[in-house]
């Protein structure tokens, strides 16, 4: 259908078709992902019931290759379930700008007709409206253009994942050839354009650990090979608990049986020995059971049906848990929001920063529902657990630094067409991360910062933070913000950035509760704060109009 | 309804002194939002339609450093009003301003006077919190939102030790 699309057809689209086929795609993945489980657990019962023998192999390799083949359709799967959504969001943009110059074309007397064709109003025929009619001319054509590229796009994604007779070919790519952590994201750019598409398909679906967290593998692909990782993070944090608890039954069984002794021939007190074991049995659990509901929270968002399309940009359960989950996909916006949360974030709290970006990213589209806007949830680092102990001293800032400044690099070099405007938002110890990122080599890649309820920014001035216009630094702190409390004594973080001579741009936000200030320091998002509409404002690009 | 308006005392207290007071569950007080909703939009004038906007669901309405529990939440929904090239548009804000002001509502932030007006008020009795927002767009459109929001609630009604 590329190149035959009329402004009649992008007037009556109807983006949910493509939202239900993209939910259907998703499903297969996911029964196939769900199959792929199956097999390996039956395969790993097999020497129960059948130790050796050429049978036993046999079952076992025959086991082995249906999960193997059921995990190689996960990838292309995916990827044409998000090319789908991705057409979706498109195809409503698109539909509002078509909507958008009928309405324009009526305020200078212009009748734009559904084929596209356009006539003057009789009593208003004079050189303005002729004006006006050419210049909707150009617009209406620059629209089907740019939906006629799309569509392409869209098809050609399709078709490469779609499965031949002989299945989706992969081809084999040496792991020592992916490359490092830390490695310059234009680099890995280059590296994953020189692969064939179903090479690509191959370090997703064999490696995508790593494929899963490089800045500069499009996002696109970081979201099929994350949620690979997810789920296998899921299931081995299940079967090792399922393990924990096995144990601790033996154990108290044995200790009821009054064999205590045999579990620990070597140890002379060996009922201190099941009581340490018993501990740690009981903190990992809890350590499990934290990191699994957070799991469970993404995974409940990238299912969401009524949500738009969320993409996992990176997953780790090491120490309190790092995630990184975008509203969009911010290779394909037109704006991109990267929001760093504050203290106390954890995994297992990322529920609640979740549904904060969601709205963030619906309060963009009110701002401009012209535009895309993807709003990145960035919890990429170990943010502190308390703002009142751990935050002025400890290193999480010094520690996420380089972490977001590779994250923004990658947005760059992975974003297609013209680049996006690029903000970042920190809150509270959030935006200490920033702060101390700008300051590093070439600063921080983005269009503009902003600071919410911010201790400091490890300066005293905006003119130090690099990568970044002074004149698009900006900053709010409630009145009652429970923040203002840290003093301004250049020992923790440096001072207010609202502060006159800090030389940032100071925004309204609702002056909050004096009765609670550490309610108010997490009130930005509240309904009805001044403070959202202006960070919608912000990250549209509008910002004559923020307050 | 009824057993909404009883708790009304204890959501205040939840917003008073964070703590450990239990409150109306999440789910109703999403169903105290919608009837606000559902009461503005029955103020504008007839012809248009709500078509929801965005996420509905709960939002953190806490953060550790309060000395409280985390684990609190408030609930938002968003309405976008639909309505035909002829509807008055620009009556809805002052005939919402008009109703509330009957109604004794508590005005939150009142721009009424910008050139994107926006007016948002609060319940006198339950502090739940309705907006309405009036976008006059470059290309000449009007958008115009409605947006509820509940107090700090917990869950399920009472303090989540999680």
């Amino acid at each position: 259908m590329s190149g035959g699309i009329t402004f009649e057809m992008l007037l009556n689209a109807d983006p949910e078709v493509w939202r239900r086929a993209a939910q259907g795609w998703d499903q297969l993945g996911r029964r196939a992902d769900d199959r792929s489980d199956d097999y390996a657990s039956s395969a790993r019962r097999i020497p129960d019931v059948w130790e050796s023998g050429p049978a036993a192999s046999a079952a076992q390799q025959h086991c082995d290759g249906l999960r193997k083949e059921l995990e190689t359709v996960f990838p292309p799967v995916s990827t044409i379930a998000q090319t789908l959504a991705q057409h979706a969001n498109d195809v409503s943009e698109l539909r509002t700008r078509a909507q958008d110059l009928v309405t324009q074309g009526r305020a200078a007397h212009v009748t734009i007709n559904p084929d596209g064709s356009m006539t003057m109003d009789p009593a208003h025929a004079n050189e303005w409206t002729a004006r006006a009619m050419s210049q909707l001319v150009w617009q209406r054509d620059a629209l089907l253009r740019q939906a006629a590229e799309l569509d392409g796009r869209a098809a050609r994604a399709i078709a490469e994942n779609t499965a031949t007779a002989s299945g989706t070919p992969m081809s084999k790519v040496d792991r020592s050839t992916v490359p490092g952590k830390g490695t310059d994201p234009a680099e890995v750019k280059r590296w994953w354009d020189s692969l064939t598409p179903a090479q690509r398909r191959y370090v997703t679906a064999e490696y995508p650990e790593l494929v899963g967290a490089l800045d500069g593998v499009p996002v696109a692909s970081r979201d099929v090979a994350n949620r690979i990782v997810l789920d296998r993070e899921q299931d081995a944090l299940t079967a090792r608990r399922d393990e924990l608890d096995n144990r601790e039954a033996y154990i108290r069984s044995m200790v009821e049986q009054g064999r205590g002794a045999e579990l620990y021939p070597g140890e002379s007190n060996k009922v201190g020995a099941a009581l340490t074991e018993l501990d740690r049995i009981r903190e990992e659990r809890e350590r499990i059971d934290r990191n699994l509901r957070g799991l469970d929270r993404i995974t409940d968002r990238l299912e969401d049906p009524d949500r738009p399309r969320a993409y996992l940009i990176g997953l780790s359960t090491a120490d309190d848990g790092r995630a990184i989950v975008s509203v969009g996909n911010p290779d394909a916006a037109d704006n991109v929001l990267t929001y760093v949360p504050g203290t106390g974030v954890e995994l297992s709290k990322v529920g609640g920063e979740l549904n904060r970006n969601d709205h963030m990213a619906a309060d963009a589209r009110v701002a401009d529902p012209s535009a895309e806007t993807a709003s990145i949830m960035w919890l990429g680092y170990d943010a502190p657990d308390s703002i009142a102990w751990n935050a002025p001293f400890d290193g999480s800032a010094e520690g996420g630094a380089p972490h977001l400044d590779r994250f923004q690099d990658g947005l760059r070099v992975t974003h297609d067409g013209e680049p996006s405007r690029n903000v970042v938002l920190g809150h509270s110890y959030g935006s200490t991360v920033i702060g101390h990122t700008a300051q590093q080599g070439n600063g921080i890649n983005a269009d503009a910062l902003v600071f919410v309820g911010s201790p400091g920014v490890d300066t005293n001035s905006a003119s130090d933070l690099r990568g970044v216009p002074t004149s698009e630094v900006w900053a709010t702190r409630a009145e009652h913000d429970v923040i203002r409390r840290v003093p301004d004594w250049d020992i923790a973080h440096g001072n207010d950035p609202t502060r006159e001579d800090f030389g940032g741009r100071v925004f309204t936000s609702d002056p909050g509760d004096p009765d609670n200030e550490g309610k108010t320091h997490s009130a930005y998002w509240d309904e009805a704060n001044l403070a959202r509409e202006n960070i919608a404002l912000i990250v549209t690009g509008q910002t004559g109009k923020v307050s | 309804m009824a057993t909404v308006v009883v708790a009304g005392p204890a959501v205040a207290g939840c917003q008073e002194e964070p703590g450990m007071q239990p409150t109306i569950t999440a789910e109703q007080a999403a169903q105290r939002v919608e009837e606000l909703l559902q009461e503005t939009y029955g103020q504008l004038p007839p012809g248009a339609r709500l078509e929801l906007f965005g996420v509905a669901g709960t939002l953190p309405c806490d953060d550790p450093t309060d000395g409280g529990p985390a684990g609190r939440v408030f609930y938002e929904k968003r309405y976008e009003v639909v309505f035909p090239a002829d509807w008055p548009a620009d009556q809805a804000l002052p005939m919402l301003a008009d109703h509330w002001r009957r109604h004794n509502y508590t005005i939150v932030n009142d721009l009424s006077d910008r050139s994107d007006p926006r007016l948002s008020v609060e319940h006198p009795e339950d502090g739940f919190r309705v907006t309405v927002a009036v976008w006059n767009r470059d290309s000449g459109a009007v958008d115009i939102y409605l947006t509820g929001g509940s107090p700090c609630v917990w869950e399920h009604g009472t303090p989540d030790p999680q």
